[in-house]
């Protein structure tokens, strides 16, 4: 600080020139020598100090202009005030941008003019893209979790598919195996009346290359009654999606068969059967066997029939000679005797009437399962 | 920025024991005047009550009187317009705006060492000082109790505030230096 005193001037013009370019010297190269002025010494500390506080705010707006913000100033003043104020803002400013990127964006400059709009303007710019930035890293990370989520999801449906087709492939294999080793006839049928499926016992019975079964019309099925009598039973069937067993009488290689058989809906949609099951079984020999029983029963009969008269008339010719000699000789026992003729008279007399009614089962028998045929020549001995 | 009341007991424990009760009720009772004065009156009133306390108590008494009335004014100032800050940021936003708001001054902070909890702040345009001429030491006794009763209103810690530039001392802006009393 100059020293606020009077002092007369006592120096020339020349003097105070040279004074003057020293402080000008001062100000325009930051530093001056006074050394060679020709003052009093007063004048010369005066303006010593004077340099020496030019010299302070130099140095001081030197480290601002650099940025450093660090440095003490305690040269007092209106000048150095303003530098210290412009310290003081930018040091806040600083601190406030420490802040932000500590990701504090409430931080606002005021009254700083243009430098706290743009200031401000540029926190707000940055508040929001970070939000945008946030928003759009949650958006992504939604994303790769739902992704990941998703990823998990279908390898666990693979495998499970996998396993489920491992099941499925085995577990058609087993069926084929069952279907294809059966005894029993095996098609599938679809509702075009299609043969989709038939197993070695069908192909054998059709005379089919088990090695080229492939898709053909049930009426061209082999042989050719087998066809029709399928399609007939096949229709109900299809029609009304309820199975149903029947036994179909077919002639195959010079001879009747006898094929029971059997049709199960097997896929059902909209609500009728698109393909249906016929199972079939040749039961030509059970037929046969049962057959042959029948006519034994009828044979049997014939001979016990045949027995019954025999006895009948056997025993009521001695019961007619009994009665007779026993009315000849008189005796205390002749009532009784005829009475118990008479009794055993009538037992042969009730079985004529069985036998009567044996005939007419014989002659049903006849008709149903011999078709009239004269049994009496096939009476085996 | 409006002044809530408490009603109370004014002269609890002595004459004037302070309550916000003598803020009063400036609306219905300034119903053409309002909240403001003159600059002026304020510093009129500050200056001269500093005059008159001086004379009695001395420089020394008359300056502590002053720091404890600003921190007593601090500490009442964070319970009834601050209320409640979670962190050091939002207390010096909700600071900063405050002062603003209600033409105190303008608070910037140039550092804060929260593991010291050593600050640096400045008030510009302050309301005691700004404008005065140079007259070589700090007047801005009541700012500093001031800013200790903020900081301990907020942090629950004892702090030590001291001015070290101000108009008074040919500075543009006021400077106070925060450190925790340990
Ligand atoms: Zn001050």
């Amino acid at each position: 600080m100059i020293p606020k005193k009077n002092h007369s001037m006592s120096g020339s013009d020349d003097e105070v020139a040279a004074v003057l370019q020293t402080i000008r010297d001062a100000l325009a190269k930051g530093s001056a020598n006074p050394a060679n002025l020709p003052l009093s010494d007063q004048n010369r500390q005066t303006l010593e100090a004077l340099l020496a506080d030019l010299a302070l705010l130099d140095s001081f707006s030197f480290h601002l202009s650099n940025g450093n913000l660090s440095p003490e100033f305690r040269l007092r003043g209106k000048m150095a005030g303003n530098l210290k104020a412009l310290q003081a803002n930018l040091r806040h400013i600083t601190w406030q941008a420490q802040q932000i990127t500590q990701g504090d964006f409430t931080q606002r400059i005021s009254f700083l003019g243009e430098f706290s709009l743009v200031f401000n303007s540029m926190v707000e710019r940055l508040e929001y893209a970070r939000t945008e930035r946030e928003v759009h890293e949650q958006v992504l990370a939604n994303k790769n979790r739902e992704l990941t989520e998703e990823i998990e999801e279908r390898k666990r449906l693979s495998e499970h598919l996998f396993v489920t087709l491992e099941d499925l492939k085995k577990s058609e294999e087993r069926y084929r195996a069952i279907a294809e080793f059966s005894d029993h006839g095996i098609f599938i049928i679809s509702r075009e009346y299609s043969v989709v499926y038939v197993n070695q016992a069908a192909s054998r019975f059709m005379n089919i290359n088990p090695e080229k079964k492939s898709v053909q019309p049930v009426d061209d099925i082999n042989p050719p009654f087998l066809g029709d009598r399928l399609h007939t039973l096949l229709e109900p069937v299809f029609t009304t999606g309820r199975g149903l067993t029947s036994t179909i009488e077919v002639p195959h290689e010079g001879s009747l068969r006898w094929l029971e058989t059997t049709i199960i809906p097997l896929i059902t949609r909209d609500p009728l059967p698109t393909e249906v099951m016929v199972l079939t079984h040749d039961i030509t020999e059970r037929v046969m066997m049962e057959k042959e029983l029948e006519k034994e029963g009828i044979i049997q009969i014939e001979k016990n029939m045949e027995q019954f008269q025999i006895l009948n008339d056997q025993i009521r010719n001695p019961l007619q000679v009994i009665l007779g000699l026993s009315s000849l000789e008189k005796g205390p026992y002749t009532d009784k005797i005829a009475r118990e003729i008479n009794i055993l008279n009538s037992l042969v007399a009730r079985l004529d009437e069985g036998w009567v009614e044996s005939e007419k089962v014989r002659k049903f028998l006849l008709r149903h399962y011999r078709h009239g045929e004269d049994l009496d020549n096939n009476i085996c001995s | 920025m409006g002044v809530c009341l408490i009603t109370g007991n004014i002269a609890n424990e002595g004459k004037y024991k302070f309550t916000w009760d003598f803020i009063g009720d400036i609306k219905s009772g300034r119903p053409n005047l309002g909240f403001t004065t003159r600059l002026e009156v304020y510093r009129l009133m500050q200056y001269t009550l500093r005059d008159a306390l001086e004379q009695e108590v001395g420089t020394k008494t008359a300056d502590r009187i002053f720091y404890n009335a600003g921190k007593l004014a601090g500490t009442e100032f964070y319970r009834m317009v601050i209320v409640n800050a979670p962190d050091l940021n939002t207390f010096i936003k909700k600071c900063q705006d405050a002062l603003q708001a209600m033409g105190i001054g303008i608070l910037r902070i140039e550092k804060s060492d929260l593991e010291n909890l050593s600050f640096i702040l400045t008030v510009s345009e302050d309301l005691d000082c700004s404008g005065l001429p140079d007259i070589g030491f700090v007047v801005c006794t009541y700012d500093e109790g001031f800013i200790a009763g903020l900081l301990e209103a907020f942090s629950g810690k004892k702090f030590h505030v001291v001015e070290i530039d101000c108009w008074c001392t040919g500075d543009r802006t006021c400077r106070f230096t925060a450190d925790l009393i340990r």
